[in-house]
């Protein structure tokens, strides 16, 4: 535990021998990796190597068998996944799916506000509150180009503009560490660049961030650090750099994927 | 022969102030079902089981002592009587929402559907309480002193409609709210809603709650028209109307419960004034029934969404602005012109 200490020092979240089966299927076996703000973090590995169960057990959708995650120095492992996401943990889906029967601006609106009976409907406090959404959603929806939509029903957008919709939504409760699973998926190639961009803002703007993606050469260009996965493991890890040039990884990644 | 006396009932006072008390109870039921099974997506079918207790409870607190063979008789007030009924209401669906709400939707209808039953049941059998399957015959009712029988009658139609207008006040602020936004949110996607930080299973409690201290306040307005209480009164027919007039009028949108209410009540109200002779009877009460199927089939045949929809009432952003909101978009248009950005568009989709 100890050694787990000094090695998480400056860590933003870590996790501690994190293991999860489905039946007899070990989906995350003992997987340890601490996430740093400063950096991009990327978490690449085959078809149903666990990368979003992982994802699934840091915010709290799945609890894990054993184990336990730590974030900004607290221990979240076991909390509901609201809770972990008023600490600060927002996350994307791999299917954005969204809220069906609201506007892009409507769904905007859902982080952020105050949602309990009571406090939800005090007048001044609801008033200044729409407000101040309303300002950081036209924010929000500006940067990542998606203005020109916000009275479009979320499930009309295209596939793209779905995954950026989910993107700007999630930035909306302000999150300081931020999942986001295949953000590329779906996005046609001539936009990646314009996505690696927006993500690279994103970061810069304090917001700690760590992606799931299978399109490698995106993967390689807008993370700074990589975990690779494989049955559950992290088998390797190091700069896109390093990743590239490992043979292990060459073999199960790019081999299964190829 | 048969003609007139249809038209001359249309032409009664009694007639439609009836029909108009009937609407503005079943409306504010309704509206209140829809923020729980519209926009919440908990599909209550025991809403009249909410409505039983907020009866029972505002009768047997403001029945004068001694009136009725019953162990409980304090002889309230009336408006003690009417946040009695709001309180109890709100208790029992505290404790019926704290199970119920685990189940997911299917269950949870069939759930709410039992309690109600349940309810009914104890209403037939703890005689000593609810005077059984008679129930109380005469029920308080306020003003009853400052006006005559006919001018009584008006005022409480007033009365019912003003609650009816405080009730659709309040889901139209609803509807606008944080609240309102995180009860579609989580009923249209859970996992999604819960990642915003939405604490999905307190906001059902809440909701289911709020609503049973709501139709708890209805109760005692449905009373003093009825102007007795039996277990008969109870019965799932009432839950069926308001879903009924709900689908009608467009589930989810905020109007359509008023909408829907009026035009199923006004409907059938009428199909039950055609007079039939005797030998008939039997099938015009069969038509009544196969006349509500009929105009639901019509409708959702050409407008599914029902008469308003939910895209109606939520859609453009220009709708539900309100004033602030126009000061919020006004500085966000000034801080983009100022944004040495390009053009952004929306070239990446595919
Ligand atoms: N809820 C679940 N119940 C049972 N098995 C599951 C569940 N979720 C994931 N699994 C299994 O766990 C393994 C890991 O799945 P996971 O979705 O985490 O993979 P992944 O790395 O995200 O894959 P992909 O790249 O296809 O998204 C798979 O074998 C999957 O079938
Ligand atoms: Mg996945």
């Amino acid at each position: 535990m100890t050694a787990t200490d000094k090695t998480s020092s400056g860590a933003m979240l870590s996790t501690h021998g994190l293991y999860k089966a489905f039946g007899g299927n070990v989906a995350v076996h003992d997987v340890s990796l601490d996430l740093y703000p400063d950096r991009i973090t990327a978490l690449i590995g085959p078809n149903g190597a666990g990368k979003t169960t992982l994802f699934n057990i840091i915010t709290g959708y799945e609890r894990p068998d054993s184990g336990d995650i730590t974030f900004d120095g607290n221990r979240v492992g076991g909390m509901a996944p609201w809770q972990i996401s008023r600490r600060g943990v927002a996350r994307t889906f791999q299917t954005p799916v969204g809220f069906p029967t609201m506007t892009l601006w409507e769904s905007m609106q859902v982080a952020g506000a105050s949602h309990a009976v009571l406090t939800g409907m005090l007048t001044t406090r609801g008033r200044r509150e729409t407000a101040k959404l309303s300002r950081r959603a036209d924010e929000i929806l500006d940067h990542l180009g998606l203005d020109k939509l916000l009275d479009t029903p979320v499930d009309e957008l295209a596939a793209g503009d779905r995954k950026l919709a989910e993107l700007a939504r999630q930035l909306m409760s302000q999150p300081r560490l931020l999942l986001l699973d295949e953000p590329a998926a779906g996005v046609n190639p001539g936009a990646i660049s314009r996505l690696s961009d927006l993500i690279r803002d994103v970061h810069r703007s304090g917001i700690a961030l760590m992606i799931i993606d299978h399109n490698l050469s995106f993967v390689l260009d807008v993370a700074d650090y990589v975990h690779v996965m494989a049955n559950g493991r992290i088998i390797a890890e190091g700069t896109p750099e390093e990743i590239a040039a490992s043979p292990l990884v060459r073999q199960v990644y790019m081999g299964v994927d190829a | 022969m048969n003609t007139l006396a249809a038209i001359s009932a249309l032409g009664s006072p009694t007639f439609w102030m009836s029909l108009f008390m009937l609407i503005g109870i079943y409306a504010a039921v309704t509206m209140l079902l829809n923020v729980e099974a519209g926009w919440g997506g908990m599909w209550d079918l025991g809403i009249v089981g909410l409505l039983a207790i907020g009866s029972y409870t505002y009768t047997i607190v403001t029945n004068p002592p001694g009136e009725f063979d019953v162990v409980y008789s304090p002889g309230w007030p009336v408006w003690a009587g009417i946040l009695a009924a709001m309180a109890t209401t709100g208790i029992v669906a505290f404790l019926v929402g704290l199970p119920a709400l685990r189940a997911r939707r299917e269950y949870f209808l069939i759930i709410t559907f039992a309690f109600a039953e349940v309810f009914r049941q104890l209403a037939i059998n703890l005689r000593d309480v609810t005077h059984g399957t008679v129930g109380f015959s005469s029920v308080a009712r306020p003003f009853e002193s400052f006006f005559e029988k006919d001018a009584l009658r008006g005022v409480l139609l007033a009365v019912t409609w003003a609650a009816a207008l405080l009730v659709y006040a309040l889901t139209r602020r609803i509807s606008r709210s944080g609240y309102g936004r995180a009860l579609r949110a989580m009923r249209d996607n859970e996992p999604v809603a819960l990642s915003l930080g939405i604490r999905v299973s307190w906001l059902r409690l809440q909701t289911f709650v709020l609503v049973g201290v709501a139709v708890g306040g209805v109760a005692p307005l449905y009373l003093w028209w009825l102007r007795y209480v039996a277990p008969s009164v109870f019965e799932p027919q009432f839950t069926f109307t308001a879903w009924t007039a709900l689908v009608l009028g467009g589930i989810a949108s905020r109007s359509g419960a008023v909408l829907g209410v009026g035009v199923l009540l006004l409907f059938t109200e009428l199909v039950e004034l055609i007079d039939v002779p005797p030998e008939f009877r039997n099938v015009h009460v069969a038509v009544h029934p196969l006349a509500i199927g009929l105009l639901l089939v019509l409708v959702l045949r050409f407008r599914p969404e029902g008469l308003l929809s939910e895209r109606g009432t939520f859609g453009a952003r220009a709708r539900q602005t309100t004033a602030l909101d126009g000061a919020g978009a006004a500085v966000a248009s000034r801080l983009r012109r100022l944004s040495l950005r390009g053009d952004s568009g929306n070239e990446e989709a595919p």
